[in-house]
């Protein structure tokens, strides 16, 4: 392989980084509705209105308010309030009867991304007891899998293509001049064919990304154009579309004016070569700011560091499709010295690739991950370790190279019979490196369909216990007390009955004040405060519809003693729908 | 292919790569100004 001498660090970093690609985000979330969540309303509103923390765009957004008979009571089409960009109103019919209501919504945050919540109100003054909705499927994503493979092919093809071309361009230049008889037409071809896959797939993953977020068909691209660049994803991906066809350009011509067989370059090619560059780099900056990293804090460090990984993957992944290349393409006859030529030199840009896919990988996941824990705890840590594992096997692979092939290789020049058994080695295991790191570039592009865990999960790790989902009747022990916790039904979207029995060496603690706050750990949102009240003794109860979507939720029971220090008991709680 | 043509071609290439950038600092601009 390619990693000259320098396997054991190599292997190091493999073990620890290449962590996320593309980067993480805060997505929309909600921070004000009108009526509030469980709220009753002593008269019917005339609105339901949803302010955001960003400003969501209503073409598309759904909000859907139904009655216990799923009766639709909306009259119109989600609008912009003229009064607040971020805040989207749908009318309702008028004079809504009494009782409960349930609002479910849905909205594209900047990145792109869906994002989704439900929660209850009712018309009173006597609404009656809040009935069990049907709360439609509450997801994270709503990626599919259509979405997730075009994402793939679009990063796969560009990546290669910038990957290819710097091969072509730098790397294997030399091979032209060292060993007689070669050419470098087969790599120009693969990247040509890269280029051409990336230039289409493009569009398509923009039509397809379009056609999910406004429930339109991906075959309505009449419709679907114009929506392109309604949301900052559809811009951005606009712009990605035409900075690679620059780069295309750039590059072909960059290729054109090359004259290989001359050592030194030329001010021409210096300069095509320079502006073909520049149009890679202005590519790879693209997804940064279409995706997490423009939205996570600090933005100065996580852009930067999102593009320093693409383009670090990018030379990694390109090198490796265009070694296979030139395996291919070179004659078994000059196959071992122009393997002997290229291997080497690549290694050098692979070598310090992985370093900064190393640096950068762990400074993403830094920003990105409130905990250590959330990497097993939730689906976007799982996407991250796979991703992880994925690179770790492919360096074991380049590890082979190393200790197997290279001195092989090298033995070749002085017994040529070895050099073919190196040959046939090299490949295989560039095979699987490469298709182990376009695994790890799927598993970047299922991560930058997940939403990155709430900060708040960082609180999560101290937790007393785990519930849910379906009823919780819980016993946990904190400072000489002992709790129990208890959520009936703990459905989403319902009357859900919160109690807490302390007791103390067997007896009831009577007279404590106690609070319930709850918060959302799935994503961003507003947290719940209720007072509970002693219904028996030493049991606090307090009925609500706290749970507003299905997920996660931290129950934090502040508990103040009439005598004792306050204490604070927090379970984490998996509301089912 | 004359010293001209490939200069020319050069310069063209620098022009695209310029403009290239300058799509991609436009739009960092826009989304995080």
């Amino acid at each position: 392989m390619t990693f000259r001498g320098r396997g054991v660090p190599v292997l190091a970093a493999a073990l620890v980084a290449l962590v996320v690609p593309a980067a993480a985000s805060a997505h929309a979330y909600l921070v004000k509705t009108v009526p509030t969540a469980t709220g009753i309303l002593n008269a019917p509103p005339p609105a339901v209105e949803l302010t955001y923390d960003e400003a969501v765009e209503p073409r598309f957004a759904i909000i859907s308010v139904t009655d216990v008979n799923a009766h639709r009571m909306t009259t119109g089409p989600v609008r912009r309030s003229p009064a607040n960009p971020d805040t989207l109103v749908v009318p309702l019919r008028p004079h809504l009867p009494e009782g409960w209501y349930l609002v479910y919504w849905r909205a594209i945050s900047v990145d792109g991304h869906p994002v989704q919540g439900a929660f209850t109100f009712a018309v009173g003054p006597n609404p009656g007891p809040a009935p069990q909705f049907v709360v439609p499927k509450i997801g994270q994503t709503a990626t599919t899998p259509n979405l997730l493979v075009a994402r793939w092919v679009v990063f796969l093809s560009v990546m290669i293509a910038i990957g290819l071309f710097f091969l072509r361009i730098g790397i294997a230049r030399p091979l032209v001049r060292r060993v007689e008889g070669t050419s470098l037409r087969a790599a120009t071809i693969a990247f040509g064919v890269a280029a051409a896959i990336g230039l289409v797939a493009l569009p398509v993953y923009l039509d397809l990304a379009t056609a999910n977020d406004s429930l339109r068909s991906v075959f309505d691209v009449g419709a679907l154009v114009p929506l392109f660049r309604v949301t900052a994803f559809g811009r951005a991906y606009v712009d990605m579309e035409i900075c690679f066809a620059l780069f295309c350009a750039a590059a072909s011509i960059a290729i054109w004016v090359d004259r290989p067989l001359r050592e030194r370059r030329s001010i021409a090619e210096l300069f095509a070569a320079l502006g073909a560059g520049v149009a890679a780099a202005a590519v790879l900056l693209v997804p940064g700011t279409a995706g997490h990293a423009a939205q996570t804090s600090p933005r100065g460090i996580s852009v930067p560091l999102d593009w320093l990984h693409l383009v670090s993957g990018s030379l990694w992944l390109g090198g490796l499709v265009g070694l296979l290349v030139l395996w291919r393409s070179l004659g078994a006859g000059r196959r071992v010295a122009g393997l002997s030529v290229c291997v080497p030199r690549f290694s050098n840009v692979a070598f310090v690739s992985v370093l900064l896919l190393l640096g950068t990988g762990v400074g993403a996941t830094i920003i990105h991950l409130p905990t250590v824990a959330t990497l097993w705890q939730t689906s976007y840590g799982i996407a991250i370790l796979i991703k992880i594992g994925l690179l770790v096997a492919a360096m074991l692979l380049g590890a082979v190279n190393l200790l197997r092939t290279k001195p092989q290789l090298v033995a070749a020049r002085e017994r040529p019979e070895l050099g073919a058994s190196a040959a046939r080695l090299l490949r295989r295991a560039i095979s699987g490196e490469t298709l182990l790191v376009a695994g790890a570039v799927f598993a970047a592009a299922v991560l930058s369909s997940l939403a990155p865990p709430s900060a708040a999960l960082a609180q999560a790790g101290s937790a007393l216990a785990t519930v849910g989902p379906g009823r919780v009747a819980s016993v946990v022990h904190k400072s000489g007390y002992t709790f129990k916790v208890l959520v009936d039904p703990n459905k989403a979207a319902a009357s859900n009955s919160f109690a807490l029995e302390i007791t103390k060496g067997g007896r009831p603690v009577l007279g404590a004040n106690v609070t319930l706050t709850f918060e959302m750990l799935d994503m961003q949102m507003a947290n719940q405060e209720y007072q509970l009240s002693e219904s028996a003794p030493g049991v606090y109860t307090h009925p609500a519809s706290a749970l507003v979507m299905v997920g996660r939720w931290g129950l934090s029971f502040d508990v103040t003693p009439k005598s004792g220090p306050p204490l604070n008991v927090l379970v984490v709680d998996h509301a089912a729908g | 292919m004359s010293a001209r043509v490939r200069f020319t071609a050069a310069v063209v290439a620098l022009a695209v790569g310029a403009l290239a950038a300058v799509v991609a600092i436009l739009l960092l601009h826009t989304t995080l100004g």
